[in-house]
């Protein structure tokens, strides 16, 4: 393997490419995720998944057929559409909702670890302030405040676009739900990019481009930015999972997604009340979400692994 | 971070299997012993489930049926309830009583009762809490049912002082006169709901007076009533706990040591709770638990009669509620007989009408009843049409608001898809938390609300009455000045069977301008355990609680 490997000169990240490959648990996770997510967005635009939402009174808690593969719930709807829509919204919002802390955590961060003394500090306390409070508390309070704008900015979408309300609504109800996430998701990955910041900012080649003139805006861009890229992608790997969580809890008290929607939470919930007579309606969105939250942990630990360039492991 | 990478995975596989263990072990845990209920019956206290946290225990700002439960542990009126039967009564604070021929003068003769301070119990304090409720400043939402008192309704509007009020009259401090504008041969069934129950008025005066509505009279601690027990403590979402009142003069009647009151709302967790051995009496089964409990439990699942309605409100102060088509459309598009088998499960009777159907009393809404759901459906369409939204086309969005408590959510979510499906409309659902729930319609802030009407006492008027214009539990915004002159002409009305006639005409009024749609008439489904001695099955659902006993070891069958 040696004598491969020392032919030609590769760098950091396609070390970390090849360590990532070898790691089986992450390929195989990555598989599962893509497959997933590939189910979840684009399956249900076949004609031969049923409406979610639509019940059938006459067929309830049915079990599998042609028809309804995962059978129908208690209201006759057919479990694997809404499985399958659950998915999309866990998704989406594990996925926006990471994307807003990622934004603001990096930004935050970034200008606390450079600008350094007392803006730091101010910045960092600030972090410990928000850290001290519940977050869920937090995240209810905020989303429970800006329920109202957004709903009007649904109306006025539905009114002006004309496009029609149940195909908007879903959608844009989800909007305070990541955006509390989100907004209040950022702390550690503000806490993790200031900490790498300062270390970055004293080394020899951040030195070397200040000496040059380079602007602090480029600086933090060009030179900072991109060696945090590691830390970062780990990090945001293994935070999906727990926004995802932070969502279904509150679908789970029912604070997120409205009803007939659902989520992964709403359906773990609606199931977990009916356990005893239809343990299915628990079982299958349950093992589903169990499964994506396990694949994405795999792969942020494979990530870490890989991202690692201390590892000597080859 | 570096060598140790491999086994914090497995670290993360091995916590995950932890937690699934724990999850199994406590899965296990809910199916061992009874212990706690048992325990509880061996210290002689009943643990019972209260569907929701109570709003107040000042029976002048309750409203819901959860209040009233333990209001009536702890007051006591002047007659109270028979435990076997909600018709018959009993001497309560009044040994005795007589009326005069046409019913509209009754006298109370008070016991020697005192309240838990060791003060006496008397007539002053029964007009000073009717006074309080009708007092046109303290917005009682109840203050209707004490508007049969004659000049009542003068005094609550403002245009009297309580001196001239001749309906309440106390000669001495053991006499109590009512006179009543119209005639009230029925008014003792009545007298058992809590607006009619006194105030320790001594006590009242010193928490902040008759017209605080934050008084802290009603606090653990703080508690003083003449009802068979007293507040002991009030933990919010824990339980709140009543033991007895060594001062009630049937105090060693009293068949138990004390009651906790569980406030849970998820009927699921409820059933689960009781099945644990949490619970003597639970407050409901969901309806999709009810063929599992009947295999698992046939003898303690009680399925009872219960006079009660759930309907919709529909604010009619908003567009487009306000446009009777579209509240017709409304009503029409529900499939009630579906929606009873399916969603209910059989627990109801699908309603056409507003109050539940008794012998001598129907006001079922026949024009719609004796239809094919088809033919409703196409009215509905028609209808909607008509009022300017062909399928659905233009429909503004509507909130449908329902407590947290499963059966709603459900039928919410039916309803819903039919609402999509026959009318072409969609309303989002809002499941509220109880207190917000009550508090958004009472004020007014809401399109549609889930609601329920559960009977105070024994006859329609405790139904119809609630449509009066203005009424403090109408909450629709909706009033007829046609529906009013019919339920005055019933009030005036001595033969039973014309008051009713009268009774029948103003609901049908009101079901013609549907500012509610009437969804199914209720049975009450819960569990009963059998340790549980002298609990029987009650139309109104007003258990006297103190006539409940517990054995320590289960009985023989």
């Amino acid at each position: 393997m040696n004598e491969i490997t020392t032919i030609a000169g590769r760098s950091l990240w396609q070390d970390a490419m090849q360590r990532l490959l070898r790691n089986r648990a992450a390929m195989v996770s990555l598989l599962f995720l893509v497959l997933m997510a590939a189910a979840c967005f684009l399956l249900p635009l076949f004609p031969f998944i049923p409406n979610p939402n639509l019940t059938d009174l006459d067929h309830i808690t049915a079990g599998s057929s042609a028809e309804h593969w995962l059978g129908t719930d208690h209201l006759g709807r057919d479990m694997f559409a809404r499985v399958l829509y659950g998915g999309r919204i866990s998704l989406l919002v594990g996925i926006a909702a990471t994307g807003v802390a990622l934004v603001l955590g990096l930004v935050y961060g970034l200008i606390s670890g450079y600008v350094g003394g007392r803006t730091d500090a101010v910045m960092m306390r600030l972090v410990d302030v928000l850290f001290a409070l519940p977050f869920i508390v937090l995240v209810i309070v905020f989303s429970l405040s800006i329920e109202e704008p957004c709903r009007q900015i649904t109306d006025r979408v539905v009114s002006v676009t004309g496009w029609k309300r149940e195909a908007v609504a879903p959608l844009l109800s989800l909007v305070p739900l990541f955006l509390a996430i989100g907004a209040l998701g950022w702390l550690t990955l503000a806490r993790i990019v200031r900490t790498q910041t300062l270390a970055i900012r004293e080394q020899e080649y951040v030195q070397a481009a200040r000496s040059l003139g380079l602007g602090h805006f480029s600086i933090l861009f060009r030179h900072i930015a991109p060696n945090l890229l590691g830390t970062v992608i780990v990090y945001t790997t293994l935070a999906v999972p727990g926004i995802m969580l932070t969502e279904s809890t509150l679908s789970f008290i029912g604070l997120g997604v409205k009803a007939p929607n659902s989520s992964w939470g709403t359906l773990i919930k609606e199931g977990a009340d009916r356990m005893e007579v239809a343990p299915e309606l628990l079982v299958y969105p349950a093992l589903f979400f169990c499964l994506t939250l396990l694949a994405l942990n795999f792969l942020g630990d494979g990530l870490r692994d890989a991202l690692d360039p201390k590892d000597t492991r080859k | 971070m570096s060598s140790c990478t491999r086994p914090v995975s497995r670290v993360r596989i091995s916590l995950l299997l932890c937690c699934c263990g724990v999850v199994l072990a406590l899965l296990q845990g809910c199916g061992d012993g009874r212990s706690s209920a048992s325990a509880a019956a061996q210290a002689g206290v009943l643990l019972i489930g209260n569907n929701s946290e109570p709003q107040s225990l000042d029976p002048h700002k309750a409203t819901a049926v959860a209040d009233g439960k333990i209001i009536s542990a702890l007051l006591e009126g002047l007659v109270r309830p028979d435990p076997r039967d909600s018709s018959t009564l009993h001497p309560g604070m009044a040994s005795s009583w007589e009326r005069n021929a046409d019913a509209t003068e009754w006298i109370f003769h008070l016991r020697a009762a005192k309240w838990s301070d060791g003060t006496p119990v008397t007539s002053a304090d029964f007009a000073y809490a009717y006074r309080r409720l009708l007092h046109p400043q303290f917005g009682g939402r109840y203050a209707e049912m004490l508007c049969s008192l004659k000049d009542a309704r003068a005094y609550h509007a403002g245009e009297m002082d309580w001196e001239h009020v001749r309906g309440v009259e106390t000669p001495d401090a053991r006499t109590l006169v009512l006179r009543f504008e119209t005639p009230m041969p029925n008014l003792l069934s009545r007298l058992l709901h809590y607006t009619w129950y006194p105030l320790p008025q001594h006590h009242v005066e010193a928490h902040g007076g008759m017209l605080d509505r934050r008084s802290e009279w009603t606090k653990p601690g703080n508690w003083v009533g003449n009802g068979a027990y007293v507040l002991q403590a009030w933990r919010i979402n824990d339980f709140l706990s009543v033991v007895p009142n060594p001062q009630y003069w049937r105090a060693e009647a009293v068949r138990n040591r004390g009651i906790r009151f569980l406030p849970i709302v998820n009927g699921y967790t409820e059933t689960r709770m009781y099945f644990g051995g949490k619970l003597h009496i639970s407050n409901n089964v969901p309806p999709e638990m009810m063929d599992y409990v009947q295999r698992r439990a046939p003898r303690e699942f009680c399925r009872d009669a219960y006079y009660s309605t759930i309907f919709y409100r529909l604010n009619t102060a908003r567009h487009p509620l306000n446009d009777v088509r579209v509240r017709r459309a409304l009503s029409l598009a529900i499939d009630r007989r579906l929606l009873v088998q399916r969603v209910v499960r059989g627990a109801g009777v699908p309603a056409f009408g507003f109050t539940p159907p008794t012998a001598d009393y129907d006001a079922t809404y026949r024009a719609d009843a004796d239809r094919e759901q088809g033919e409703r459906e196409q009215e509905a369409r028609d209808l909607l049409a008509a009022a300017g939204y062909p399928d659905g086309k233009g429909f503004p969005s509507l909130e449908l608001m329902t407590t947290s408590r499963d059966v709603q959510r459900v039928t919410a979510e039916s309803i819903q898809a039919m609402w999509q499906k026959t009318l072409g409309i969609h309303v989002e659902i809002r499941a509220c938390e109880w207190t917000a729930y009550k508090t958004a319609q009472q004020s007014g802030e809401y399109d549609i609300s889930s609601s329920t009407w559960s009977g105070d006492f024994a006859d329609p008027s405790t139904f119809v009455e609630l449509w009066r214009t203005g009424a403090g539990n109408n909450c629709t915004a909706w009033g007829s000045e046609e529906c009013d002159a019919e339920l005055d002409a019933a009030q005036r009305c001595v033969r039973q069977d014309e008051r009713l006639d009268h009774l029948a005409a103003a609901e049908r009024i009101m079901l013609r301008q549907s500012p509610i749609i009437p969804l199914y008439w209720s049975e009450r489904a819960y569990m009963k355990s059998p340790l549980v001695d002298g609990w029987f099955p009650l139309l109104l659902d007003n258990h006297p609680l103190d006539a409940v006993g517990l054995n320590e070891e289960e009985g023989q069958p």
